[in-house]
């Protein structure tokens, strides 16, 4: 039985973002299997019915905010490990993100292979 | 969708709907301070209700503070100079204040911590042009470090390139329609050359991205995928599926270069496919020759290709058959 790449998923309503994070993930040379979803409440249903190992999470989002699907994420799908992927890196919001539960911030704009290092770490 | 019960505390949002929340007091106060709050117009304390950010009483002082004297900013320089000159015989490891057996991704993760407060995005566009200056400086000395770093070790990561450098062709000068060239084929497979290696990263500004700036919003542009519509991947000369566009028959004006992010609707499977393009061409006058509107280049993956080629394939009506002489 052949074992599965593991799974990271994209959340972020920017598409280029989605594109550049896929971009990064795909060239790094990790085998990972990557989705994406455009909102909150996307995201929520492809992480309870896919069971990412990793997530990679974006704040600022229509409807549902990016601390709320990690509030969720915690509960629903607790073995994914959540980076926060944000240009909204004030230090109370890092720290609360942290302490909700996200595994690792990264503030926007980033570098490919700051992404490519957390998610290693994240998978580690 | 109804309305989810929200956690107390602060949510600031914006005109398309984008919400942050919940937010402490102190969090709110530091994102308003800090200028990240791109495009955040209204605050809330339930996340129901709604005021503009300036009507907005937690926030008020800080939205009228006056913004930092220049004085202020030289002085920021002048620390920013003083470091500057402290690094600057030091070796990347002394640098960036890691162990000498540090491995390159110790390095490489202290180097994002160590550079991003200098990054030009940090900056309000008004900032003090000498602490622009000391910033860059500083900025390039620390990815100067790092590239030294991965020579040291021997070590250049084959980059991907900054996806907005991969992006779109850039729009021709012409605005007026003139005929489109003849279609060239595109050779075979084999006779391209072989893709070259990308080069290393360079550590240097432009390879941080993901921060949409001011001027770089993109339209939406929602397109039904019909039958009747399947025109737009294939009747146009230039900007066809073939060289990776659509031609959309519109007469609302779009300026060459507008950015849009395209929503392809389909009644079957895939359902909707959402693209990145940009306007590359137009045709606005209203001669009876062809219906005005944009050909639209499309930033489209291969897998994306195929399923377009498909629905093509599937919808294009069966060419005239030629006559024939006797």
């Amino acid at each position: 039985m052949n074992a599965r790449s593991p799974t990271v998923l994209i959340v972020d309503d920017d598409l280029f973002v989605r594109r550049l994070l896929e971009d990064a993930l795909t060239e790094s040379g990790l085998a990972l299997r990557l989705l994406q979803a455009a909102d909150g409440e996307e995201a929520l249903t492809v992480a309870a019915r896919e069971r990412p190992e990793v997530v990679l999470l974006d704040l600022f989002m229509p409807r549902l905010s990016g601390l709320e699907v990690l509030a969720q994420l915690r509960t629903e799908v607790p073995e994914s490990r959540v980076v926060v992927i944000s240009s909204m890196d004030a230090e109370p919001v890092i720290e609360q993100a942290l302490q909700a539960g996200a595994a690792g911030f990264i503030a926007k704009p980033f570098h490919p292979l700051e992404i490519v290092s957390a998610v290693r770490e994240a998978l580690r | 969708m109804a309305d989810r019960p929200k956690q107390p505390g602060y949510w600031i949002g914006d005109s398309t709907g984008r919400v942050l929340g919940p937010l402490s007091l102190q969090a709110l106060r530091d994102l308003v301070a800090s200028g990240r709050l791109r495009g955040a117009s209204r605050a809330s304390r339930d996340g129901h209700t709604w005021l503009a950010l300036p009507e907005f009483a937690e926030v008020k002082d800080l939205l009228s503070a006056p913004r930092p004297s220049s004085e202020l900013e030289l002085a920021q320089a002048e620390r920013v100079r003083g470091q500057l000159r402290a690094l600057r015989d030091l070796g990347p490891h002394e640098t960036f204040g890691v162990r000498p057996d540090a491995s390159l991704e110790e390095l490489r993760g202290a180097f994002f911590r160590l550079a991003k407060p200098f990054q030009p995005d940090r900056l309000a566009p008004e900032a003090h042009a000498q602490l622009r200056a000391a910033n860059a400086e500083m900025f390039e000395l620390l990815s100067r470090r790092m590239r030294e770093a991965e020579q040291r070790a021997g070590a250049a990561p084959a980059a991907a390139r900054p996806a907005s450098a991969q992006r779109l062709t850039p729009p021709p000068q012409q605005q007026r329609p003139t005929p489109p060239p003849p279609q060239r084929p595109a050779p075979p497979p084999a006779a391209r050359a072989a893709p070259q290696p990308p080069p290393p990263f360079t550590y240097d500004a432009s390879e941080f991205v993901g921060l949409q700036r001011r001027g770089e919003e993109r339209l939406q542009a929602d397109i039904k995928c019909t039958v009747r519509s399947v025109g737009i991947f294939t009747d146009h000369k230039v900007v066809n599926l073939s060289s990776g566009g659509i031609f959309i028959a519109t007469p609302t004006p779009l300026r060459l270069g507008t950015r849009l992010n395209v929503t392809l609707h389909f009644d079957e499977a895939p359902g909707k496919m959402d693209l990145l393009g940009a306007v590359v061409w137009e045709y606005t006058l209203d001669d009876g020759r062809q219906p005005r509107g944009y050909g639209v280049r499309l930033d489209v993956r291969p897998a994306e290709r195929k399923v377009l080629e498909e629905f093509v394939r599937k919808y294009r009506a069966p060419e005239e058959p030629k006559a024939t002489r006797r």
